[in-house]
């Protein structure tokens, strides 16, 4: 005990120091990223490969532990004959529409776990059905898996250099690496080689060229390209350089430079605003924020256009963008606010050529933007896409004609005409007929989706009252000067007052989708900090997640170690939720894209890039250091996909999930530290109070044996048996003291992991009373069990500790001709089941209700220090026994409780969830009737 | 009335030896003392004494592995001493093979007691070795009569389900010995899952109906919580 408690004094130091030193432990430990080195070329055939697994060989040689995970099965003759003497992870074949295609396999190289492993063609895209779409997120996946990888990689494959060099070749690249991957790297090998030499090389046919191909790539592999290209990937090399000396620097690159914001639409054009944005921001050393707005025209996007803008958004975010969706129809309105508040300065905008300008006599983007952003630079990117232009065009005007409103329009006209003749009839004026036009068109605007609408309505009021009003009636004609005049004020009048109306409309529209998502948003925030456990964390969030998406979730949460535990699949309200949609769901498949999205902590499923074809779309939910768990949204199909700004708003619920999670695990560490500490006091508490109460009986004791040892005969024969007797009684006193001391460390030892089993009450009740101080001879002890059967689930030897600290304490308590009675019974619950109550009654004085307070404190012994009464010939009380029952109890889930008995006496008692033994006798003797049959069978 | 027993005491602590073997002496048993477990082997094996009463935490091993080793040439009663509160040390020396277990500070009567429990076992053993198998089993009041399958308590039948009756007998040519509750499944049940040692309770409780005078202090079958039971002899 005490060596214990020596032992352990380091522990009882501030809980959070303690905590922090944990955490940044760990945070030592935790750098096992693998490192990555990139062999990089300007062009095809400069000896990538050739270089890479030179140094392969060379640092195999260093006794590395070196495998080839993947090598392009056409490089040149020499080349592969580098392959000789290293070890090879054969590739995978995968069926592609009938052909048959070689893949690098990810989960051999997993589970081989070499220390190096040569992935070629880092900038690969893989087969359809692979894990990843690209390669380089394979190798992402390895080296989180504490894998290190040698990979190849040709300029014109960096995403931020695509443009330029697609400018420079009129060759575009399909297969793209994000830059961030290439200035993570641990290092960069440039494999330079003269061009001259090149082209030579391509001549002699060294270079693998597929014979269809050979032209175009003759064409490719000029002096002047190459030179551009290798002056381009050698000034990409030394930015490498001065960029990873600012990011191990400042650690991220935010702060000092210039921002650069760029307005992402799902234009594809305006992939190249978004690339220049990026190189923009790389050289200012400013953040990137990438800008979509999400305005009522956003909605009616149709699926093609809302990929392109989630692609579009996907590789803003890959340059390094932090994605922000804005809300509203004026959309330089917006962009102009949001970069004054963030302190932007620059804006990058793809400029549409002014055509919307020359259509519509409207201002542009560009222009407005000038004017609304002050100090501002707004750089205008032009955008070629044609097609997709007009596209904007008519989605910037709203003009998409429906069928509803040209009915809307036309009865809108048909009522004001119907109205007007009969006005005209009770002979007032036609200017009424005017106004009423203008009013009946401003009513119905408000129902009307469109700018249609508003055209239909002008021109359909002008010919009606052309028509029916203006002289000569019922024709289309117009006689008088003021005719003209009176169309086109009617003509503009209606125009402008329902294109305001149907504008209103729309804006009160789009003000009530983001109160309610901002509402969505402060329910969960609300509802998240209210969640004190990880289950009821998550509950909140699915729901929120719910609300927002309306389609299923399902929640996975971590385990200690990290493991997945089952998933919880939380249905969106009203639809049915049938078993089989929820065990698509829930499917081994799904689950294993779960377990993947926790170990890597990063998003996979449907509409990403990683193992695209589970049902759902699965995000981390995490702080910054940690996954506790997984939510999965379903997607129906892959088309199927929420707005950008539905998407923003469910990152931001996660994010708030995973900080909320955090705080609790925290807050959970913190408890469990602070408990130990806790414990820790009372320990040593414990252990003050015991070895100052052990002194006594072990001065009588020694003294005793002292005065016995020496004795010269001069002692009595009845002092020297009171002596022994003395010895005797305080030795069993101890031994009652060590075995509550060691009931103590049973339940210290991890509170809950008593062994619960059911016990036979009876059984108990009489192991106990086996064990009972001697001196409970004197006194009768009942034992009333009305059911021999009567089982409760308990930790028998701590249960048996509390009955005899009990019927000790009540002998204590009891004059000598008292009772004590020992009793149990089972008490059925209102709320269903039913538990046992052990009960232990004296038939001493009774408690005061002072000491009824205090009894069940440690080594409390009565007010007056010592038991009152008749019982005063015992000198020590129970203190610590019944403070130990009190927590035996507890940690069976039961209450100790204590009342004073009439007309005197005291009663203990306390309950255990009860068995129904019951049904376990008929179900035993049916199994016995059973083997009795088979017995005579 | 100690007939001059032998009796191996192994124990490292001084004190707990002294208590041990002064205690038999003065009762007229002749004591042997080892202090390690390879002495104790050495003992057992050279002296082949009638009881071993052996403490499990010994310097150079575990007194568990000392059972194991003797139970492979010799049944002869173990009773083993332990400091140890836990019920799992305890329950791994008996299903070793040790027949009964004192926990320290143990009285010395509770000592002299399970001594003559142990060596009546012996005495039991002894008288059948060689002979025909027991065909019935006299305790008390209680009889089995094997052949039959019928037990009588007072010379009136006792009505047993099979498993009942099958416990019983097990615990009958067992009388004296403790046997833990996965010996007891697994013998009657043939397993040993901790679930059914719920049924293993409440068979032994509608059995003790049967057959105690007084179920709520049984005379025949005694129990030990959280280790199993034991058949005593009785007068």
């Amino acid at each position: 005990m005490s060596e214990t408690s020596y032992g352990d004094f380091e522990m009882r130091r501030d809980p959070d120091a303690i905590l922090k030193q944990i955490v940044e432990a760990e945070a030592a430990e935790g750098d096992t990223r693998g490192k990555l080195k990139i062999f990089f070329g300007y062009a095809a055939g400069v000896g990538k490969t050739y270089a890479m697994l030179e140094e392969a060989h060379a640092v195999r040689d260093k006794g590395f532990d070196v495998v080839v995970g993947y090598i392009e099965p056409h490089t040149r003759a020499d080349t592969m004959a580098l392959l000789d003497g290293l070890e090879q992870i054969p590739p995978l074949e995968v069926k592609h529409r009938g052909i048959k295609l070689r893949e690098f396999d990810l989960d051999a190289v997993l589970e081989r776990r070499p220390q190096i492993v040569l992935v070629d063609e880092f900038a690969h895209t893989n087969a359809p059905g692979s894990r990843h779409k690209k390669r380089y997120q394979d190798v992402e996946e390895l080296l989180r898996a504490g894998i290190n990888v040698f990979t190849t990689v040709n300029v014109q494959h960096l995403e931020g250099l695509n443009d330029k060099i697609a400018s420079i070749t009129h060759v575009s690249v399909g297969e793209r690496i994000p830059d961030r991957v290439f200035d993570e790297a641990a290092s960069v090998e440039l494999v330079d080689i003269e061009p001259d030499d090149l082209i030579e090389r391509l001549e002699s046919g060294k270079i693998y060229v597929p014979d269809r191909a050979r032209t175009a790539l003759g064409n490719f592999f000029t002096q002047k390209n190459l030179a551009a290209l290798r002056e381009i990937a050698l000034r990409r090399m030394a930015d490498r350089l001065t960029r990873k000396a600012e990011h191990a620097e400042a650690g991220k690159r935010v702060g000092a430079g210039e921002d650069v914001l760029v307005y992402v639409t799902h234009d594809p054009g305006i992939v190249k605003a978004i690339r220049t944005a990026a190189n923009m921001a790389e050289s200012y050393h400013g953040a990137l924020t990438a800008v979509v707005v999400d305005s009522s025209r956003s909605k009616r996007l149709d699926n093609e256009q809302r990929g392109r803008l989630r692609a579009n958004v996907d590789l803003a975010e890959e340059l390094g963008a932090h994605v922000v969706t804005l809300f509203g129809d004026d959309i330089a309105q917006q962009i102009a606010q949001y970069a004054e508040l963030a302190g932007i300065t620059h804006i990058v905008v793809g400029n549409a050529m002014g055509l919307r300008t020359v259509a519509l006599g409207r201002e542009g983007l560009v222009s407005r933007l000038m004017k609304l952003a002050h100090g501002a630079v707004i750089d205008a990117v032009p955008i070629k896409d044609l097609p997709a232009q007009y596209g904007r065009l008519r989605e910037a005007t709203g003009f998409h004609p429906t069928m509803g409103d040209v009915w809307k329009a036309l009865a809108s006209v048909a009522f004001s005409s119907a109205v007007g003749l009969a006005i005209r009839d009770i002979g007032l004026s036609d200017s009424i007929t005017l106004m009423l036009y203008l009013i009946v068109a401003l009513l119905i605007a408000t129902k009307a989706d469109g700018f249609l609408y508003a055209v239909v309505v002008a021109l359909g009021s002008t010919l009606a009252y052309n028509f029916f009003f203006a002289v000569p009636r019922f024709t289309f004609n117009a006689y008088g000067l003021n005719y003209p005049v009176i169309f086109a004020f009617l003509l503009m009048g209606t125009l402008v007052t329902s294109t305001f109306a149907v504008r209103m409309k729309r804006q009160a529209e789009s003000t009530a989708r983001r109160a309610y998502r901002m509402e969505v948003l402060l329910e969960s925030s609300r509802r998240l900090q209210a969640a004190n456990d990880l289950p009821s964390c998550f509950r909140s969030t699915a729901e929120q997640v719910i609300k927002l998406l309306n389609r299923p979730v399902v929640m996975y949460r971590l385990d200690d170690e990290g493991h997945l535990l089952p998933p919880e699949v939380h249905d969106a309200p009203g639809t049915s939720g049938g078993d089989s949609s929820s065990d698509k769901l829930t499917s081994p498949e799904e689950a294993g894209v779960a377990a993947w999205v926790a170990s890597n902590s990063e998003r996979a499923g449907a509409t990403t890039d990683t193992l695209v074809n589970a049902r759902c779309l699965y995000l981390p939910i995490r702080s910054k250091d940690a996954v506790f768990g997984v939510a999965g949204i379903a997607i129906d199909g892959n088309d199927d996909d929420f707005g950008a700004f539905e998407k923003n708003l469910l990152l931001m619920i996660l994010d708030e999930c995973g900080q909320a999670a955090e705080q609790i695990a925290f807050a959970n560490e913190r408890r469990s530290m602070e408990m130990r500490v806790e414990k820790e006091t009372l320990r040593s508490n414990l252990l003050r109070t015991i070895s100052h109460d052990l002194r006594t009986p072990l001065t009588s004791i020694s003294g005793d044996a002292d005065i016995l040892l020496h004795d010269d005969g001069a002692l009595t024969k009845e002092q020297k048996e009171g002596m022994y007797r003395d010895i005797h009684d305080d030795a069993r006193w101890l031994v009652t003291l060590v075995e509550n001391l060691l009931s103590i460390t049973r339940i210290d030892n991890g509170t809950m992991q008593i062994a619960q089993q059911p016990e036979l009450v009876g059984e108990v009740v009489h192991e106990a009373l086996l064990h009972v101080d001697r001196r409970a001879e004197a006194r009768r002890i009942d034992v009333n069990i009305g059911d021999d059967l009567l089982m409760a689930v308990m930790d028998a030897r701590l249960i048996v500790q509390v009955i005899i600290n009990l019927v000790n304490n009540a002998v204590s308590y009891t004059p000598s001709e008292g009772r004590i009675t020992v009793s149990a019974r089972e008490e059925r619950l209102v709320e269903g089941g039913a538990r046992v109550r052990i009960s232990v009654a004296d038939e001493g004085p009774g408690i005061s209700d002072e000491d009824r307070e205090h009894i069940f404190d440690l080594f409390y012994n009565g007010s007056t220090g010592k038991p009152s009464g008749k019982s005063g010939d015992f000198k020590r009380g129970m203190g610590l026994g019944l403070s130990l029952c009190r927590s035996i109890v507890e940690v069976h889930g039961g209450k100790l409780e204590v009342r004073n008995a009439l007309p005197h006496g005291c009663v203990f008692s306390f309950t255990l969830p009860a068995v129904d033994a019951n049904a376990l006798v008929s179900e035993a003797r049916r199994q016995d009737e059973g083997r009795t049959e088979e017995a005579r069978g | 009335m100690a007939d001059g027993y032998r009796i191996l005491v192994v124990e490292d602590d001084a004190a707990v030896r002294r208590l041990v073997t002064t205690t038999l002496n003065v009762h007229g048993y002749a004591v042997h003392e080892a202090k390690t477990a390879s002495q104790a082997l050495l003992e057992l094996s050279s002296q082949a004494p009638d009881l071993a009463i052996l403490d499990l935490g010994l310097p150079d091993g575990n007194g568990v592995d000392v059972i194991r080793t003797l139970r492979e040439w010799s049944s002869l009663p173990v009773i083993v001493l332990s400091a140890r509160l836990e019920d799992a040390d305890k329950v791994a020396a008996l299903d070793a093979g040790a027949d009964d277990y004192l926990v320290k500070p143990f009285s010395v009567e509770e000592l002299l007691a399970r001594v003559r429990v142990a060596l009546r076992r012996l005495d039991r053993e002894r008288a059948l070795a060689g002979g025909p198998e027991e065909v019935v089993y006299e305790n008390g009041a209680l009889r089995i009569d094997y052949s039959a399958a019928c037990v009588t308590r007072d010379g009136e039948e006792v009505h047993l389900t099979p498993s009942e009756y099958k416990l019983l007998c097990l615990l009958a040519r067992n009388t004296g010995k403790v046997l833990t509750h996965n010996y007891l499944l697994k013998e009657v049940w043939g397993s040993a899952l901790a679930s059914d040692r719920s049924s293993l309770r409440v068979f032994m409780a509608t059995l003790r109906k049967k057959i105690e005078p007084d179920p709520a202090k049984p005379a025949y079958i005694q129990t030990h919580v959280g280790v199993g039971y034991r058949m005593m002899r009785v007068e």
